[in-house]
């Protein structure tokens, strides 16, 4: 059993941009789960093709594109009542360990961009804002701290840095709960290990050496009046953790070559997969929050504006037996009952639809009415008004299905609808963080579900 | 869950705040039927005496008023109308009686506290010194606070260094400025640094792009609904601009300052409360008016007094069309009417044009009347050079000041002085208070009993970096902007620069200065070496006026008629010097001893304006000598076999490219040494709290984090900054013993003790590597004394 007690995040209290206030006093739900691995599938991806498979249409020259609901065809899972569509063979024995939910519904963005969804799912807050949001990660790291004294309590594995020319994604950040509930960013599990051990070319010998003169040096320095002992402190201890991290065996969880072989093949090379391998031994040690992203890049992986049954099929493969393995390798360790498992997307994709049925946008993919060419097939246009969540392990009921979607297009949610503030109620329920859980940014209170107003999805926890 | 507070208690880990906790509890749940006129049931919240009729401090069970939230009776909880409290809230109100019932002095549940608009006179006392001193000398004895030990001279440079430009100070400055004899050393000091515009430019560049949130990259320009104010903000700084100016030109949105009004466009449906107009409305209030009016522009607020409707005024004046109000993002069918949320200091014509509209709301803003300007950015230069604002937080003024009297005379200074920020940067680092010994921590009385620690911000680190290892941030990339008109921060600073810098002369006539060195292939390349430059003149009168700006690749100084009157050691960095006071009727002498400090190109340049169109300019006719002669920089010294200088081309020649500054034409003009505030995020400097700037960031979050101490242990920006310091002082000074000694002073501005000379030596070895370097310099920028401005 994993450590339930709260260890106290560094320098949690004074000096940060939002002091917590009675931020832990509301009502605290009790802890199902104490890690979230959240596997994120950047640039929207298409449920219909996925976890929520609709009359399969196989591809033929002259097809018409509003006879297309699925290109893919439903297989069977170990649940009765949950088919998939076909790609998905390995997760399909593994739906039992959890819930889908079939009806995530997007905001009301206007134009459909993934920045501002994704934005959206991770903070819960529809940009723009004037408060700089905090990461749902950020939430759960400044609720719970660290699950083990030297890991960061929130990693974020696999986004390429600068995607977009942004300088950083606004939504990863710890925004207005400081700095110190900032992810730890690892742009690629394969080099993971660099982020915690000493610079290229410096030996541990030479570094633990550095760490050694250093603490002498400080040592003889002279000492600051008391004054100023609390600034000296506060910078000695970060340097301390840093060390401790850097040469604590925890480290050694970053290091995927330590893996045997054997137990990493399931995994493959893929980025995202080694994302899941990384996710799953840092879980062994003590995580507290990560994600695992397939990466955002424009048009690329999961934002698919063409050749989408194509990628799709390549997709899959390149998720479906790292995340089921995550599950079985996290139960085989005893873990997974205190760990949540989240696949998510900012939204879904429809072949004809741009958005919501019933809301044109503009900025829409061409697709012609007749296809002749294999790249007109697929799910190509950002669709909101119904998309698939996955939500494996602790906390929440086992073989569970959640919600309902129209069978013939629009596929909109037509029963439970799930928003974004009531999936992420749903997660920090089970991490025994209350919806109300807030702190005070420029004087007012600022809160860890929208508004405070997130409630869990009826049903869904255990 | 009805008894859920007793368990619940025990996590209140932190002690109830007033502000953030209790009032807008009070305020939302009792203020309607227990405070101002109203007092049902005879009871009041209105003060603490007030309150104190149903609550005893230190005793939440024996209170009537925690015993009226947790009644299971209808008929007697309070609140009687609406929800019970919730539990969180009986455990805040509890905990809040138990510690004793805190309570800001003086407030009053009546209504929110407003301070006063209007400028107030403050007069001072009759007396002598610094008025800042002058002003706190009761505040200081009625507190007990021993002002008579000051820091020492290291100290003080090091805190007036880095406070006023940002920047460590060079060895050399350093202890010349520790060695000189003069009294007033300090002023002369802080003078000095104030009037290197380039150096303060940079370094307050950093500050006001979090306050007008000026980012180079970021949401917005992808298809330009953001545009950079870079250069004119620049220009401004570096110009020393009036504030009141400065302010006005950015509420009036005048060419190249509109960014600011812009704002961030977001594609797609955005909230009522997030629109342009509104976001301009909430930044002017933030920024110059120190309060908030976010919460304000959803709904009326509940953190201070402002209606919806005030924003939307504010908003509606920044419209092109006419403003629909919006509560909670929904269309409430009334248009906003233009005007300023302080419509006491006038009114803006609703019927006018924008551009009529906004100038009419920068003179209402700049106005004389409008003290509050005036605090708020008084406010924050303390808290910038102190560590904490007379008021806090410093974007609400409406909270009471630890000392009103010198927030209002610091205020009316500033209007007195011409609105010139420079001037009161001078007055508080000229003061005795600033120069006390580092005090604190705040605790929750707070007494200023002298400055805080400040931790370096993150550009501040870096170029300190830059000074240890003589590497400044690559520019190239940043040279022009790209395709979204994200970038170019460099180029548009060379440009704000080139437009700044006074002319040293008037018309299109005036002579150009050349290069000149000793040898006529000097642009291309000079051995390492120091030459001798003289240029006797003579004039028919004294000049009413007599301005110049030379610079050397690489360093000089200048001797006029046998007195120093100006250096440089950076080329790019051209020094402006007034000779007024020493020039004389007759002969002159310029007297310049210049230095090539590498082997590389070489060269010096001079304009001096006499006034009635004359120059003096480098040319063919000064003299020049390889060797040192005794009294070669006196006027009477006789340069004999002195040759005549090697003119190596006009102000846009060779490498310096400084047309933009000696006149001539020329391409561009360039400038180097460029420091991290023109640099791009990066990992280093994220983790060191530099914010993206999305929002408005008046203060930065500079508490060390874990996150941060890996990206100082492993990280590779770090480790390449290393690198360079260590390659640098390798060939600088490879002898361990004095390297040590040397770099010791560089980083720390002082020697190394015994222990701690022995200490940098066994991390050296005897044979000093690059690595054995680098992890000395690493252990010296960790160090909390090398980290911490004390």
């Amino acid at each position: 059993m994993k450590r339930r007690d709260f260890l106290k995040t560094t320098a949690a209290a004074v000096g940060t941009t939002a002091l917590p206030t009675y931020a832990n006093l509301g009502p605290k739900p009790e802890a199902k789960v104490d890690t979230v691995i959240l596997c994120w599938m950047a640039g929207g991806m298409a449920s219909t093709e996925t976890f929520d498979p609709k009359k399969h249409t196989p591809f033929k020259k002259g097809l018409k594109s509003d006879q297309v609901l699925s290109t893919f065809p439903a297989i069977d899972t170990v649940v009765d009542n949950i088919k998939i569509c076909q790609g998905f063979e390995h997760m399909a024995k593994v739906m039992d360990r959890g819930t889908l939910i079939r009806t995530q519904v997007g905001a009301d963005l206007g134009f459909i961009l993934h920045s501002r969804h994704q934005y959206h799912w991770h903070t819960g807050y529809e940009p723009p804002l004037t408060v700089a949001a905090p990461h749902i990660g950020a939430w759960i790291a400044h609720a719970r701290g660290r699950n083990h004294p030297a890991l960061p309590a929130f990693i974020d594995i696999g986004q390429t840095p600068n995607g977009e020319s942004e300088e950083i994604k606004a939504f990863q950040t710890g925004g207005c709960l400081g700095a110190e509930f900032s992810p730890f960013t690892i742009d690629d599990p394969a080099n993971a290990i660099k982020a915690v051990r000493p610079p290229a070319g410096m030996s541990p010998v030479r570094f633990k050496a550095r760490y050694q003169n250093y603490l002498r040096m400080l040592k003889a320095s002279p000492s600051f009046t008391q004054a100023d002992s609390r600034k000296r402190d506060e910078l000695i201890k970060s340097m301390d953790e840093a060390f401790n991290l850097l040469s604590s065996p925890a480290a050694k969880a970053f290091d995927l070559s330590l893996e045997p072989e054997k137990s990493a093949a399931p995994y493959g090379q893929g980025k995202f997969g080694r994302g899941c391998l990384l996710a799953r031994r840092l879980c062994e040690v003590g995580a507290r929050f990560i994600e695992v992203t397939s990466d955002y890049g424009p048009f690329k992986r999961w934002d698919t504006h063409e050749n989408g049954h194509t990628r799709l099929t390549a997709l899959k493969k390149d998720i479906d037996q790292p995340l089921a393995q995550l599950v079985l390798d996290l139960e085989e360790r005893g873990l997974l009952k205190r760990t949540l498992i989240v696949l998510a997307t900012e939204f879904s994709r429809d072949m004809l639809v741009e958005g919501k049925p019933d809301k044109q946008v503009r900025g829409q993919v061409p697709q012609p009415d007749v296809i002749n060419d294999l790249k007109f097939y697929g799910m190509h246009r950002h669709f909101t008004a119904a998309g698939s969540v996955l939500m494996l392990g602790g906390g929440v009921q086992q073989g569970h299905l959640y919600g309902k979607t129209a069978d013939e297009r629009p596929c909109k949610t037509i029963a439970d609808p799930a928003t974004i503030t009531d999936i992420h109620a749903t997660i920090l329920q089970a991490m025994g963080i209350p919806p109300t859980h807030h702190v005070t940014a420029e004087q007012r209170p600022f809160y860890a579900t929208k508004d405070g107003k997130g409630k869990p999805l009826p049903g869904v926890l255990a | 869950m009805r008894f859920a507070w007793l368990f619940l208690a025990a996590f209140s880990l932190q002690a109830v705040d007033f502000q953030k906790d209790i009032q807008p509890l009070l305020k939302n749940k009792c203020s309607r039927c227990h405070s101002g006129h109203e007092a049902k049931g005879g009871f009041s919240i209105n003060t603490r005496t007030t309150l104190l009729d149903a609550a005893m401090p230190g005793d939440s069970t024996g209170s009537e008023l925690f015993k009226r939230i947790i009644s299971d009776d209808p008929d007697e909880r309070m609140p009687s109308k609406g929800k019970p409290l919730e539990a969180r809230e009986i455990a805040l109100i509890k905990a809040w009686i138990d510690e004793g019932i805190t309570w800001p002095e003086g407030y009053n549940f009546a209504e929110w506290r407003k301070a006063p608009l209007a400028p107030r006179e403050v007069r001072l006392a009759p007396g002598k010194g610094n008025p800042i001193d002058r002003l706190l000398a009761p505040y200081f004895a009625k507190h007990k606070v021993d002002t008579s030990k000051l820091v020492d001279d290291a100290t003080f440079a090091r805190r007036a260094w880095l406070d006023l430009i940002g920047l460590l100070p060079p060895l050399d400055e350093l202890k010349q400025f520790e060695a000189d004899k003069s009294p007033d050393k300090r002023p002369q000091l802080v003078n000095r640094l104030l009037s290197d515009n380039r150096a303060y430019a940079d370094h307050w560049m950093s500050f006001w792009n979090d306050h007008l949130r000026n980012a180079y990259f970021g949401p917005g320009f992808i298809d330009g609904g953001r545009r950079q104010i870079t250069g004119w903000l620049y220009g401004s700084l570096y110009s020393n601009k009036p504030y009141n100016q400065f302010v006005h030109e950015l509420v009036s949105g005048k060419a190249g300052a509109e960014g600011f009004l812009a704002g961030i466009k977001w594609r797609g449906a955005v909230n009522a409360s997030q629109r342009r107009e509104m976001q301009a409305a909430q930044n002017l209030a933030q920024v110059f008016m120190g309060t908030n009016l976010k919460c304000a522009s959803c709904h009326n607020s509940f953190v201070n007094y402002w209606k919806l409707e005030d924003s939307y005024a504010l908003a509606a004046t920044f419209a092109n069309d006419s403003l629909e109000m919006h509560r909670c993002d929904q269309p409430t069918g009334k248009p906003a009417k233009p005007r300023f949320i302080f419509p006491e200091l006038g009114s803006i014509d609703p019927k006018a044009p924008r551009a009529e509209r906004l100038q009419q709301l920068a003179e209402l803003v700049t106005s004389n009347k409008n003290g509050r300007l005036r605090r708020v950015i008084v406010n924050r230069l303390w808290s910038r050079l102190l560590g904490r604002g007379l008021i806090e937080p410093l974007d609400d003024m409406d909270q009471p000041s630890w000392h009103p009297d010198l927030l209002d005379w610091l205020a009316g200074n500033l209007a007195v002085h011409g609105h010139d920020l420079k001037h009161i940067l001078q007055l508080i680092c000229t003061s005795r208070a600033y120069q006390l010994p580092s005090s604190g921590p705040a605790g929750k009385n707070y007494v200023f009993r002298g400055p805080l620690p400040k931790r370096m911000h993150a550009e501040q680190f870096i170029d300190a970096l830059s000074t240890l290892s003589g590497q400044w941030q690559p520019g190239g990339a940043f040279r022009s902007l790209d395709g979204r008109k994200q970038g170019g921060q460099v180029g548009a600073v060379a440009a704000a620069i080139a437009t700044h810098l006074p002319k040293t002369g008037g018309d299109g006539n005036r002579p150009l200065p050349h290069w000149i060195w000793s040898q006529k292939n000097a642009a291309s390349t000079a051995p390492h070496e120091t030459i001798y430059i003289r240029k006797s003149f003579t004039l028919p009168a004294k000049p009413a006026k007599a301005v110049g700006i030379a610079t050397c690749d690489n360093e000089f100084t200048l001797y006029i008629n046998g007195r120093r009157a100006a250096n440089s050691q950076e080329w790019s960095r051209p020094a402006q010097f007034d000779l007024t006071k020493h020039l004389r009727q007759g002969a002159n002498t310029i007297a310049v001893k210049a230095t090539n400090t590498a082997q590389g190109p070489a060269g010096f340049i001079l304009r001096l304006n006499l006034g009635a169109g004359r120059h003096l300019v480098t040319d063919n006719t000064w003299l020049v000598s390889t060797e040192r002669l005794n009294g070669w920089d006196q006027p009477t010294f006789k340069p004999r076999g002195w040759k005549h200088a090697a003119p190596l081309g006009p102000p846009g020649a060779g490498p310096w490219k400084l047309a933009g500054t000696f006149g001539g034409s020329s391409a561009a003009t360039n400038i180097t040494n460029i420091r991290a505030v023109l640099s791009r995020l990066d990992p280093l400097q994220r983790a060191l709290g530099r914010p993206n700037r999305d929002q408005v960031v008046t203060t930065r979050d500079t508490l060390p984090t874990l996150l941060q101490a890996l990206e100082l242990t492993n990280g590779s920006t770090l480790d390449k900054y290393l690198k360079q310091a260590a390659t640098y002082w390798l060939e600088k000074e490879p002898k361990p013993a004095t390297m040590a000694g040397r770099v010791y002073q560089a980083a720390l501005g002082r020697l190394p003790s015994r222990t701690e000379h022995t200490i940098a030596l066994e991390t050296l070895g005897p044979k000093p590597t690059v690595d054995s370097a680098a992890d000395l310099l690493w252990i010296l920028v960790m160090l909390p004394e090398f980290q911490i401005i004390r």
